[in-house]
């Protein structure tokens, strides 16, 4: 199992510019990749199209064999849903529910929240944040909100999570910590994860990583 | 999707509560606006259907013209000139055939109850005065089969009138001209023979002024003795079991006699022709405030769905289909209108209630005494699928375009 890019291509605008320029590598299961690059390389667009939430205008996207660009919509949603966990460099919560009901919206599609409901508060414990379950989201820091967002993101236990510069509004710190839970989920549940991000150090931690140079890719380790 | 709708609502409270004004105000208007007017139209057509027969047989007046006479004069003429042709009424409408008319009647199952009419214009005078008016001579145990005037009377009762000996049962507004009461003697003349005194013995007062203020019902024997004419009937009345079928009916009987017929619904026609033109007012008054309501939550769902394009795309990006986003909008626009609706429905009621307690007298009809107000179920029930319906509608287009969003635009637009 694995997800397996080959030959993506993407063009934007009119006249075109191409920003991706035929990208092919394939990212195996239970792996933590790191995807680095300049700015304007081109890494957000293949983090999303790698995602499914945006097609490529050549090439596919493949994963556990599937290409998930013909999957029908029922498919894909259902594919998000319990496979796929996302997190934003602007770690969007829904303003008017708590941090616990953030957390708990993935499993409100499935009508599993009642389910669900401790290992949210396991999860967010887990992520300091045991005495903050019932605030709404701008009652917490940054930092806060980005652990709130990744929990939602991990609610499902997804075999895939994406993240883009998850750390880059973070401090130090704050980072570290954000780190720390993305390994831990790499490591205590499998997850398969694919994170964008500037700083080296960082990206160094990840067991594999790709660079990127305009739209191509430079070179993997 | 229906908990984080109503979170949605709640967390805008004040934006809510705004739209909720709206519906309500809608739901409201649309009560006391229909209870009002049907109110008030149920009341008259009850009045109208009260104290008129449903159906009423006329002889007809015939013209004399100048060929009326050819057949009496020579019979094998082919032309007749006359110096100065006759012309006018002829001296006396009647009905022709009246027995034919009671078998018919009489064996028609939608016919209740029937009464044969002498109706002849009259003058009442006093001192110097005289009062036109019409005197209706009717057989007073047939008469309140056909209409229900015993209901309406003031003082004595209607078959008080007995069958002859001049006793007369009369409008109050009608009395009033005169300046008689109850139990005192009026002269009533057809305005050819010499006035003869009647008895009030009863008055009544059904409302309509065109029926109080001139009819004057008098045995049937002494209104054809008062006209010289023993005998003979004008105008039969006629009770039907289904008021809407007599216009029907009275289509039916016109083919197959000399007689001028005519339903209760054609001779009120210009009352009823008001009541088309009010209905239409109320129709266009009702949709003018739907449509503000409806675009009030029009307004308020597509600002939102703009301001939740980036909640949209992270519910996308959860797995959230189309057809959750929309349901999403969807409910918030449902449940404001169906709170609004029940809200508008338990004001108007309130109101009505209220309007229940003006006094309303005049008019050209007379006074009621009291508004009346309709709180047919209808009435509510069209409220509240209006309301809905209108909700519904005005909340489907936004959330149609916030099921539209891609997430990538926005969550790229976020980026930027
Ligand atoms: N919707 C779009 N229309 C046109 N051009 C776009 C669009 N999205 C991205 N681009 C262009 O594609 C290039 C790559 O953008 P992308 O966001 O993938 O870069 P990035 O590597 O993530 O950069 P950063 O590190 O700054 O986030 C940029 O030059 C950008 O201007
Ligand atoms: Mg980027």
């Amino acid at each position: 199992m694995s997800i397996e890019v080959s030959n993506v291509k993407k063009l934007f605008g009119n006249p075109a510019v191409e920003v991706l320029k035929g990208i092919s590598f394939k990212i195996d299961n239970g792996k933590f990749v790191s995807l680095t690059g300049k700015s304007g390389s081109g890494k957000s667009t293949l983090l999303y199209i790698m995602s499914s939430l945006d097609a490529p205008t050549e090439g596919s996207i493949k994963i556990d064999g599937e290409d998930v660009y013909k999957l029908s919509q029922k498919d894909l949603h259902q594919f998000r849903n319990r496979k796929m966990g996302f997190v934003f460099q602007f770690h969007y919560l829904l303003p008017e529910i708590t941090c616990l009901e953030n957390v708990l919206m993935p499993t409100m599609k499935t009508g599993q929240m009642k389910e669900y409901e401790k290992p949210a508060k396991d999860l967010l414990a887990l992520f300091g944040l045991k005495d903050k379950f019932d605030r709404l989201p701008r009652q917490l820091s940054g930092g806060e909100q980005q652990r709130v967002a990744i929990a939602r993101a991990m609610i499902m236990r997804p075999k895939y999570l994406f993240a883009d510069e998850p750390t880059g509004n973070l401090d130090s710190a704050n980072g570290e910590l954000v780190m720390k839970i993305l390994k831990s989920a790499n490591s205590s549940f499998g997850a398969t994860v694919v994170m964008v991000t500037h700083d080296p150090d960082f990206a160094a931690q990840a067991t594999s990583q790709v660079f990127l140079l305009d739209g191509k890719v430079s070179g993997i380790r | 999707m229906w908990f984080l709708a109503i979170r949605h609502l709640v967390a805008r409270k004040r934006q809510t509560l705004f739209t909720l004004l709206g519906i309500i105000f809608g739901a409201t208007a649309f009560i006391v606006i229909s209870g009002f007017f049907s109110g008030f139209q149920n009341f008259l057509i009850t009045q109208l259907l009260d104290n008129d027969a449903h159906l009423k047989i006329f002889a007809k007046e015939d013209l004399v013209t100048e060929h009326s006479l050819d057949q009496y004069f020579f019979k094998d003429a082919e032309h007749v000139f006359w110096i100065s042709p006759p012309g006018g009424k002829k001296d006396l409408a009647s009905i022709t055939d009246p027995q034919g008319w009671y078998r018919r009647l009489k064996s028609d199952p939608r016919v209740i109850a029937y009464s044969p009419h002498f109706t002849s214009q009259i003058l009442v005078t006093r001192a110097k005065a005289s009062v036109s008016g019409r005197l209706i001579g009717v057989d007073p145990h047939l008469q309140t089969k056909v209409t229900n005037i015993e209901n309406y009377m003031e003082m004595g009762r209607f078959t008080d009138i007995g069958s002859g000996g001049n006793r007369v049962v009369v409008g109050d507004d009608f009395l009033g001209k005169v300046g008689a009461h109850y139990g005192e003697t009026i002269l009533i003349s057809n305005g050819i023979s010499q006035p003869k005194p009647f008895k009030v013995v009863g008055v009544f007062h059904t409302g309509m002024k065109p029926i109080d203020g001139s009819s004057v019902y008098g045995g049937l024997v002494d209104a054809q003795k008062m006209n010289g004419t023993p005998d003979v009937i004008n105008e039969i009345a006629v009770r039907v079991t289904d008021t809407d079928e007599a216009k029907f009916m009275a289509e039916d009987w016109r083919q197959s006699s000399h007689e001028k017929i005519e339903s209760w619904d054609e001779t009120n026609a210009n009352f009823l022709s008001v009541f088309k033109i009010q209905n239409a007012t109320r129709y266009m008054m009702i949709a003018v405030i739907l449509i503000v309501a409806g675009f009030g939550i029009y307004n308020i769902l597509n600002m939102v769905v703009n301001q939740k394009r980036k909640d949209i795309a992270i519910l996308r990006s959860m797995g959230f289909e189309t057809s959750e986003i929309i349901s999403l909008f969807l409910i918030q626009g449902l449940i404001l209108g169906i709170v609004g609706a029940f809200s508008g429905m338990v004001f108007g009621f309130l109101i009505c209630l209220y309007l229940e307690t003006i006094r309303f007298g005049g008019g050209p009809l007379g006074g009621a005494g009291f508004l009346r107000i309709s709180y047919a179920p209808v009435i509510y029930i069209q409220a509240l699928v209006l309301s809905v319906a209108c909700s519904s509608f005005a909340s489907f287009l936004p959330a149609r375009a916030a099921g539209r969003m891609q997430p990538i635009e926005i969550i790229r637009a976020g980026a930027d």
